[in-house]
């Protein structure tokens, strides 16, 4: 252990640097602060007092060479017996009388299990939520400002999100109404007049889990998800051709009224969203 | 001033002179006052284009086995002035796709050489001329995020899409381009066939002239926004932080911790 | 040295208490002894307090990679409460009015309004915001360090089991709360990450909607779940870490420490400093330089910057969108495994599951099987004081080397949208080559480490850089270099 002054200089210039920080601190905080000053005082107030704490040790105290013995872990067999004698004899003392064990058993099991239904409180049943949307047929596809959408101004490689009318911002409803043009749709059977004058509509909710299908790249007519990268055919009924979506996202039902106006002829006819337990049945 | 302090000034201000005339601008031919518009520019905007893009898109836009015409539906001055000033235009090598980069010519070389593309009869939409200052900058944030942010980032940083397209990032690209490319919906990804309006790499966004200005004035904002917290490191997100929590860090807090510690074989 | 009355009993009140205080004439006792004595007439504390100060600690320098986690988690909890005073842990709308412009006037939740509140009007509130988040990044890669070196040390055998397990399950709290905590913002990126979390718990089988739902409150985006979120990160998940943390401390303080086998070491001692004054400065040292940077980066490096990214709206998405590092591994897991799904009678497991609930169900089954896996294997009872040196226990080491590999090249995967930009490649490209990554790297790597390591073994006291590379390929040979 030394105990000369050499090098106690840097010890010293670490907490003096340390309290000319904090006042700057202070300082900054009243002049109104800013994160980048405020930032670098305070790694320099809290670095200086700790360079100046790690210094000492290694310079003035002793560098570490003490021993200790370790005592055994595990007790000797008579410390061991003794405990378990303790227990055991209260032990015995209580299982003596087995059916007030039983009862109390029962009556503690009874009670947890009680205790877990207000667990229950915290959410409502799945029901049916997961299987429908608030599209309804007839229901108009307004945009997010709620203005109704004119099937006109979906032109070839315009995509829209749009929600139910009086339902904006619904986030199971989110919808995509992309422009394909005159010609182009390739309907799956049964869907051939769900793509009305080329505009195609289908849930902006990927299947793979969940986030909104923001991409849309009209050389390749293909909806791309940001967060896995699952890509949609939007010629082949939306089916995943790249990413790990294992379903299309479900279409929606399509018409246009006499006014112009995109509407639904129905809700989805699946579920939309990611998959889970039960979605085959309805 | 001492002899030796003279000579090393006189020496730092030739330098410098010399340095100024060499790297400064060309001296600009006469003009008389007042006048404002190059009565060459046709001329000009002719020449350029022979020389230059002719051998692709034909000498009246007709198109060769190259290259696209310019003179179909999407077509017009908006689209080859977007190409141009993002540098897209023109291609060193036909099979290659056009990607962003530093723009060839001057600005009134390229807008010489729209007014000549104009003439080949193109349907599409002229050159716009936004005024984002006009817009408003919220409404403008909310329609970037509604449409644009998927793409390009929140940040504005670009991103990835399908088939080796890539999303450019936003940074130094003026008003009147990014107005162009939402009307045309550019990245037309075969360099031999003409897209059609709507089928590029981007949708096509026709909003109306308020959404537009705000749009603009949003993106305006993002390409030098406020950075509050110090240095932004990409703005990309949680990979930078994330590299930046365990290079700088955890290995500084790791190289701290092994000079306040023992090592093996300190003590003898 | 306290002047207790001699003796214990005898004597009047008085008297004893006359004993207790110095005579007069003689000089006025050290500060710490008239603290300690006011202590100890009510604690019965001298000798506990002489065994702690004297108390012997290794002090090699990879066993302060814990400490630099418990000081992260300091600097959390004490940035923390800061922010907690500020925060509206709750989704009701309302249109934001401050100095932010580009946001003025937009609707936006109570929850994100006061976040940025706190980073644009709280005086030193951006400072603490951006030190608490940098905290977690630098407490969970701190905790992944010091797991590994307990792991390449061996320093998990009996009778060190116990504090393992607490070790795993801190981690798993501690990557919890990153993640309840980055969601409370309710900003875009954050809340995309929310809907996954609800997606991921969907696809469970048999109660995965059921549980969603319960945890939830309902449908996404679910009204009750940020208040929830809440009470989960500034109060359930903090005091049950803190109570582990308590009890891994204590475990550590009456095992005492592991240290290396070196000359004077043995199984039946510690070497090293005393608590006071050289560990006990040291430590405090380290505490003020973790805080030191912390926050330096607090201030200086901007992270997560929300007023960017927007206010969550569940019709909106941003790209690049990953979540924080230490949970790259999954999201890269969700982004590499292909699209199969079990589909039968009506019901199926759907494909996130896989890659989202198997895959770390499975590597927190191993991490908390492990010391247990290893005792059944190796048949090692003993007990271990002493460490191993990673060399000693090839398989040990390569099987560790293989598996950090494997979460890495995992974690690397969840940048692939950045890499594919970056580098202008195709994206599925890029995603094909972190499939074949990583699956054959981790073998690859595990092999090549147990090369590495027998080639060490074989070659005596080496170190790694001045290992002759031929040695690698002929195992047993003994390296005539020096």
């Amino acid at each position: 252990m030394r105990t000369s002054t050499k090098g106690a200089g840097a010890v010293a210039a670490a907490f003096g640097t340390s309290v000319l920080a904090s006042a700057g601190l202070a300082i900054v905080y009243i002049a109104g602060g800013s994160p980048q000053v405020e930032g670098a005082l305070l790694l320099v107030a809290l670095g200086g007092i700790g360079v100046g704490l790690v210094l000492w040790a290694k310079r003035f105290l002793p560098v570490g060479d003490d021993v200790q013995e370790r005592e055994p872990l595990p007790s000797t067999p008579d410390e061991r017996a003794r405990a378990s004698d303790s227990f055991g004899a209260g032990a015995d003392l209580v299982a003596r009388r087995r059916l007030l064990v039983r009862l109390a058993v029962a009556a503690l099991g009874a009670l947890g299990i009680a205790a877990l239904f207000p667990i229950r409180s915290l959410g409502r049943a799945p029901g049916g939520a997961l299987f429908h949307t608030r599209w309804r047929a007839g229901v108009r596809a307004v945009d997010a400002s709620g203005t109704p959408v004119q099937a006109a101004s979906i032109t070839t490689g315009t995509v829209v999100t749009v929600f139910p009318e009086g339902h904006v911002g619904a986030a199971d409803s989110q919808t995509l109404l992309i422009g394909l043009g005159p010609g182009v749709y390739r309907p799956v059977a049964g869907r051939e007049d769900w793509a009305p004058e080329g505009v195609v509509g289908y849930s902006k909710i990927c299947t793979h889990v969940g986030c909104p299908v923001g991409l849309y790249q009209p050389s390749e007519h293909l909806l791309f998800c940001p967060c896995h990268q699952s890509a949609f055919d939007v010629l082949a009924g939306a089916r995943p051709v790249a990413g790990p979506a294992a379903r299309p996202l479900p279409q929606l039902p399509l018409t246009i009224d006499p006014a112009g106006y995109v509407v639904a002829q129905g809700d989805f006819p699946e579920p939309v969203g990611p998959g889970f337990w039960d979605r085959g049945r309805d | 001033m001492t002899a030796r302090t003279a000579v090393f000034v006189a020496v730092a201000l030739g330098i410098a002179t010399g340095a100024c005339t060499y790297l400064s601008d060309e001296p600009t031919p006469f003009r008389p006052p007042g006048v404002t518009s190059d009565v060459n520019a046709e001329q000009r905007g002719l020449e350029l284009y022979e020389r230059d893009c002719a051998w692709c898109h034909g000498s009246a836009g007709e198109g060769t086995s190259f290259g696209p015409d310019l003179n179909g539906p999407l077509d017009g001055g908006a689209y080859t002035h977007f190409m141009l000033a993002t540098g897209r235009m023109p291609l060193d090598d036909p099979e290659r796709r056009a990607a962003p980069a530093s723009p060839r010519y001057e600005v009134a070389d390229i807008d010489a050489i729209v007014r000549h593309v104009e003439t080949f009869g193109g349907t599409g939409p002229g050159v716009p001329t936004p005024s984002p200052a006009a817009g408003d900058l919220a409404e403008g944030a909310e329609l970037y995020l509604d449409n644009c942010a998927a793409c390009h980032s929140s940040t504005a940083v670009g991103g990835a899409l399908t088939s080796g397209e890539v999303v450019p990032d936003l940074d130094g690209v003026s008003p009147v381009v990014v107005a162009e490319a939402m009307l045309v919906g550019p990245g037309c990804p075969n360099t031999s066939r003409t897209c059609g309006p709507g089928e590029g790499a981007m949708p096509r966004f026709e909003l109306d002239e308020g959404s537009v200005n705000s749009i603009l004035r949003y993106i305006e904002y993002l390409q030098r926004p406020d950075d509050e917290g110090g240095a932004p490191i990409g703005r990309v997100g949680p990979v930078a932080e994330g590299a930046v929590a365990l290079g700088v860090g955890v290995v500084a807090l790791l190289l701290l911790a092994r000079w306040i510690g023992t090592r093996t074989g300190d003590r003898g | 040295m306290t002047n207790a009355a001699p003796g214990g009993a005898g004597g009047s009140r008085s008297e004893r208490e006359r004993a207790s205080v110095s005579p007069p004439g003689r000089e006025e006792p050290p500060f710490q002894d008239r603290i300690g004595g006011w202590l100890d007439e009510r604690l019965h504390l001298s000798r506990f307090a002489r065994q702690a100060l004297d108390k012997v600690f290794p002090d090699h320098w990879s066993f302060m990679f814990g400490e630099i986690a418990l000081y992260s988690f300091v600097v959390l909890v004490l940035t923390g409460v800061f922010l907690a005073f500020f925060f509206e842990p709750s989704l009701t709308p309302t249109t934001y009015e401050g100095p932010y412009e580009p946001l003025r006037g937009l609707e936006m939740s109570d929850a994100y309004a006061s976040t940025l509140r706190l980073s644009f009007e709280v005086r030193a509130g951006l400072v603490m915001r951006q030190t608490h988040h940098w905290a977690a990044l630098v407490f969970t890669g701190s905790i992944i360090v010091h797991l590994c070196r307990v792991f390449f040390t061996g320093a998990f055998r009996r009778p060190r089991e116990i504090n393992w397990v607490i070790g795993v399950t801190m981690l798993l709290l501690a990557l919890l709360n990153g993640f309840t905590g980055y969601s409370l913002p309710d900003d875009l990126l954050s809340g995309t990450g929310l809907r996954i979390m609800y997606s991921v718990i969907l696809s469970v089988p048999l109660v995965g909607s059921w549980v969603a739902f319960l945890l939830f409150g309902g449908e996404f985006p679910a009204e009750q779940i940020l208040g929830r979120l809440f009470v989960l990160h500034i109060f359930l998940v903090p005091v049950i870490l803190g109570a582990l943390l308590g009890a891994h401390l204590a475990l550590i303080w009456h095992q005492k420490h592991t240290q290396f086998p070196e000359p004077g070491h043995t199984e039946a001692n510690v070497v090293g400093s005393r608590l006071w004054p050289t560990y006990a400065l040291k430590s405090v040292g380290l505490f003020f330089l973790v805080a030191a940077v912390l926050t330096g980066l607090g201030g200086l490096v901007q992270i997560n910057p929300v007023w960017l990214y927007g206010p969550f709206d569940p019709s909106q998405v941003t790209s690049p969108a990953q979540p924080d590092w230490y949970l790259g591994w999954l999201e890269g897991a969700l982004r590499l495994f292909p699209n199969w799904e079990i589909r039968a009678f009506g019901f199926e497991i759907p494909e996130p599951f896989f890659p989202a609930v198997l895959v770390p169900g499975i590597t927190f089954a191993v991490l908390y099987a492990w010391p247990f896996l290893e005792r059944r294997i190796t048949r090692d009872q003993a007990e271990h004081n002493l460490l191993d040196r990673p060399r000693d226990r090839p398989v040990r080491t390569a099987f560790g080397a293989g598996t950090l590999t494997f979460y890495a090249s995992l974690f690397a995967a969840a940048s692939n949208d950045l890499v594919a930009h970056w580098f202008e490649l195709d994206i599925e490209t890029v995603t094909w080559f972190f499939r074949v990554l990583v699956l054959v790297l981790p073998p690859a790597v595990a092999l090549l480490t147990f090369m590495v390591c027998r080639a060490l073994r074989d070659a005596g006291d080496v170190r790694l850089t001045h290992l002759p590379l031929s040695s690698v390929w002929r195992p047993g040979a003994r390296s005539t270099h020096r």
